[in-house]
């Protein structure tokens, strides 16, 4: 099967591969995997006042699946968070001109913006429940 | 043909997991024969038509049920009798343990070492047996009456091989 020269592009030289912190309170690790085939990938992004400052990505999969999470990055940073969480695979179809046999590898990077998403909140949710029992707690000291 | 026979019934075979594998080769050799093309060559066109359906049903169902993930899977939807399940769960933590040994396997493919290598596909071997000996005992307990319960566990213990076998091929 011919890969598009988009996928060829990214997966020749994939954009924005590495790792974050994933202890900082501001990065949200997103890690999925299709069992139709068994690839993994790990998407992280990096929050700033609401908005993706940053995004590295990992995947162990098929070409399209690495450069489906390419241009996943590429595409969210930049964007809010509520932006980002509206990006759809297939979109990411579209762009790479993905064949049917391929859109669950899209489909793998459409779901890790979301698991990223979805970690980076609740740290954040974590971290809000923290401070609200602070509050509570000094009240308490308090009266 | 009844298009509401399924694959053990078209090989005349128990419906379960473990299928004797000489047998199902018999038996599709021998149901292949008398589909075979030139026995027909003289029929009606109906008949013809009947036999090359005959043939696609026997040569579906052989690579099915020959295949052990493929059979799981087949299985697990006929008891699953069109009832939802979650086709991506997983137990937790394993997406997470499958991304560290692919890891491993990045770092022995930069740095070959042969044997650390060997002891991760026996890691890997390992763990492919634990999955399908839990998936010969839960298919037994979902044939004698399946909860969705113990399809969720089969359709998750299907995944994880899935997974483990995309490890195998690159430890290979
Ligand atoms: S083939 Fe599985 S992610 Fe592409």
């Amino acid at each position: 099967m011919a890969y598009s020269n988009k996928v060829i592009d990214h997966y020749s030289n994939p954009r924005n591969v590495g790792v974050l912190d994933k202890s900082d309170p501001n990065v949200g690790t997103g890690m999925v995997g299709a069992p139709e085939c068994g690839d993994v990938m790990k998407l992280q992004i990096k929050v700033e006042n609401d908005v993706i400052v940053d995004a590295k990505f990992k995947t162990f999969g098929c070409g399209s699946a690495i450069a489906s999470s390419s241009l996943a990055t590429e595409w969210i940073k930049g964007r809010t968070v509520d932006d980002a969480m509206k990006i759809r695979n297939t979109e990411i179809v579209q762009e790479l001109s993905l064949p049917p046999v391929k859109i669950h590898c899209s489909v793998l990077a459409e779901d890790a913006i979301k698991s990223a998403i979805a970690d980076y909140k609740r740290k954040h949710g974590q971290a809000a429940t923290t401070q609200q029992q602070e509050q509570q707690t000094q009240q308490q000291a308090r009266s | 043909m009844t298009p509401e026979r399924d694959y053990f019934q078209v090989f005349g075979l128990a419906r379960g997991y473990a299928v004797d594998l000489a047998e199902l080769d018999a038996r599709y050799e021998r149901l292949s024969f008398d589909v075979h093309p030139d026995f027909f060559a003289a029929a009606t066109p109906a008949e013809k038509q009947r036999a090359e359906r005959l043939a696609a049903e026997l040569n579906a169902g052989y690579r099915t049920l020959r295949d052990e993930p493929e059979r799981a899977a087949y299985l697990l939807g006929l008891l699953a009798a069109g009832r939802a399940l979650d086709t991506r769960q997983l137990p937790a933590g394993f997406l997470q343990q499958m991304f560290a040994l692919q890891e491993q396997v990045d770092e022995l493919e930069a740095a070959p070492e042969p044997a650390a290598k060997a002891e991760l596909g026996r890691a890997v071997a390992a763990r492919l047996d634990a999955v399908r000996a839990e998936r010969v005992a839960l298919f037994a307990r979902a044939l004698a009456g399946a909860t969705p319960e113990l399809l969720q566990a089969l359709q998750s213990n299907v995944n994880c091989e899935k997974y483990l076998l995309r490890l195998q091929a690159r430890l290979a």
